[in-house]
């Protein structure tokens, strides 16, 4: 993975949202020069509990945005804010350059965006088949598995007999099928081994290279994401305390242990 | 003897409709709906304005109380199940709401009963409409209720299986049902199929209620007397299956009718008032015995079977590894 070459770093982390485009980086930007997310002073959490404060946060085509923190640091509620799965207070989010912020959660695959839960991310109960005809459609069902050639021996099983990994696998295929220009991962690697990890991480960045499109990815394995990430966003108590380049804050000795403990 | 026979086919069948549509609602809502059987009985008089007001074919009265009945059931869900689950009321609020609608519908459908008798000199209570049905093969032939009500029980569960397993819209009902959240980020509408499902219950119990109409005594009442009978057949069956609420319902169908049959025998005719004892029994051992009903019999080998298979791949996945590890 090339280095963005941002160098936005330091607490607290202000005006992220352009800064991948405002330090020249090259990332090519959609629809009239946005990038293909943008979040803007994002106050948002579930019910009365306000998890994020004010977030600035951007996310490119093409490339690989990781977002890390440690627990309850404010990620995954992120990742779900983008995907309509928490009440947003205040702030805006748009995604290829069309504002998201309250549009309801099974509308928002429209805008060309798919996500893939933590956990439960697929019909158990469903075969593999059911799964992706779910979202698929019948037809189209057999089509999704072009990327997933493992998984075409368990067609017709139970989606609950498979493997951790598997699973995780037919989870990606599932969102695959829409074609979306942005894909959002919740910890894709939690709970797998080693092996099976890295098999995850090695899809996601085929599905980059392959089909051009924005991931961002939220990883509680800091070192498996910054080696595999073009751009960084570091969490702490609903802030970012740093987005940008993964070498810098890799080589920031302050941040990296006060907030990942390397 | 073919009484009882006619009797108990037809009440078990008529039974297992209405369960099939609560352990619908149920697994979509988790709230079990004390209000259903009042769809029935909406069907009942809507069968009655159809044969005695407007003098049409009962028959006719099928497709109307499937849509009347539907509606009343989408207004339940969508205008007070769906507002109190968002504001994150408990099970107890959801259920004591369910009871309430009920009790609100016994009065409605009372007032319908009155308005038929005083603006229109029809019998509106206890009635029956046994007498407009048509006979196959002349007097002491076969009722046509009989051959309807057994057709529409089979055409349902075929139905419901080419539905839910044979369609997208089915599978996508299954998923919303095992896991709204997942299903909503998948970019399924769960707010619309769970509107359909609450459609379709309602619209089976009003069509339930056509038919019970020309076999039974229909009035507002039969709302609260038949519901231990639904109950008592989706706890038998399981509550959260389908199929399984059509197996208990026409157990508890027929174990009421002919158990009833069989007291009167040994015991005399004063034992028929407790007739509703039955489906009680019924439902307390179950819960007893085999708490996830009858089909808990078939989805415990089931999932015994998925799990071992989960084991075996896991298993597989670890032994690559190791490989893998010695190779390196």
């Amino acid at each position: 993975m090339a280095s963005s070459g941002d160098d936005h770093q330091g607490a607290p982390f202000a005006q992220d949202a352009g800064g991948a485009t405002s330090s020249g980086d090259s990332a090519p930007d959609i629809d009239g020069g946005h990038p293909a997310i943008e979040i803007k002073e994002l106050a948002c959490g579930y019910g009365k509990n306000q998890v994020l404060h004010g977030v600035d946060f951007s996310a490119d085509v093409s490339k690989i945005t990781a977002i890390v923190g440690s627990n309850g640091s404010g990620k995954s509620t992120l990742l779900k804010a983008l995907f309509g799965l928490c009440d947003v207070k205040s702030g805006s989010i748009r995604a290829l350059g069309r504002d998201i912020t309250r549009i309801p959660t099974h509308a928002i695959l429209n805008y060309g965006i798919s996500y893939m839960a933590q956990r439960k991310n697929v019909f158990q109960d469903l075969t593999l088949r059911e799964n992706l005809a779910v979202v698929a459609g019948r037809h189209r069902a057999d089509r999704a598995m072009d990327h997933f050639p493992e998984l075409l021996p368990f067609l017709d099983r139970p989606a609950i007999t498979l493997s951790g990994g598997q699973r995780q696998l037919l989870a990606m295929a599932m969102i695959l099928v829409h074609n979306p220009k942005i894909m959002l991962f919740d910890e894709p690697t939690a709970a797998l081994s080693p092996k099976n990890a890295d098999i995850i991480i090695e899809k996601i960045k085929d599905l980059n290279a392959e089909h051009d499109n924005c991931i961002v990815l939220v990883e509680q394995n800091v070192k498996h994401a910054l080696r595999n990430c073009d751009k960084v966003y570091l969490l702490a108590s609903g802030n970012v305390v740093y987005g940008g380049d993964p070498e810098t804050l890799l080589n920031d000795k302050d941040l990296a242990s006060k907030y990942l403990g390397m | 003897m073919t009484i009882i026979l006619f009797d108990g086919l037809i009440y078990a069948s008529v039974l297992a409709v209405l369960c099939v549509g609560l352990s619908l609602t149920y697994k979509i809502t988790s709230v079990p709906n004390f209000a259903h059987t009042s769809f029935a009985i909406l069907g009942m008089y809507m069968a009655l304005i159809m044969a005695k007001v407007l003098d049409v074919s009962v028959y006719l009265a099928l497709p109307v109380a499937f849509a009347a009945s539907g509606a009343l059931a989408l207004f339940m869900y969508y205008g007070i199940i769906r507002i109190l689950q968002k504001k994150k009321s408990s099970l107890i609020s959801l259920i004591i709401a369910t009871l309430a609608f009920d009790m609100f519908m016994i009065g409605v459908l009372n007032i319908i009963a009155d308005g038929i008798r005083n603006t229109y000199q029809v019998n509106s209570r206890d009635f029956t409409l046994r007498s407009l049905d048509i006979v196959i093969g002349g007097d002491g032939g076969l009722p046509l209720v009989f051959v309807v009500t057994l057709v529409l029980l089979a055409g349902l569960a075929l139905g419901l299986y080419c539905l839910l397993y044979r369609t997208s819209f089915g599978m996508s009902l299954r998923g919303a049902i095992e896991n709204e959240s997942l299903a909503q980020t998948l970019g399924i509408n769960t707010r619309t199929i769970f509107c359909f499902a609450w459609f379709l219950s309602g619209g089976l119990a009003g069509m339930a209620g056509v038919l019970m109409s020309m076999w039974f005594q229909g009035d507002p009442s039969l709302a609260a007397i038949m519901l231990p009978s639904i109950f008592a057949g989706s706890i038998v069956g399981g509550f959260s299956s389908v199929y399984g609420a059509i197996l208990g319902g026409v157990l508890v169908g027929l174990s009421e009718v002919v158990g009833t049959s069989i007291l009167i025998d040994l015991l005399g005719y004063w034992v028929i008032p407790y007739r509703p004892v039955i489906p009680f029994i019924a439902m307390i051992v179950t819960l007893l015995v085999l708490p996830g009903g009858l089909i808990q019999l078939i989805t415990k080998y089931q999932k015994r079977k998925n799990m071992t298979m989960k084991k075996a791949e896991e298993e597989k996945e670890d032994r690559r590894e190791e490989e893998d590890g010695v190779g390196a």
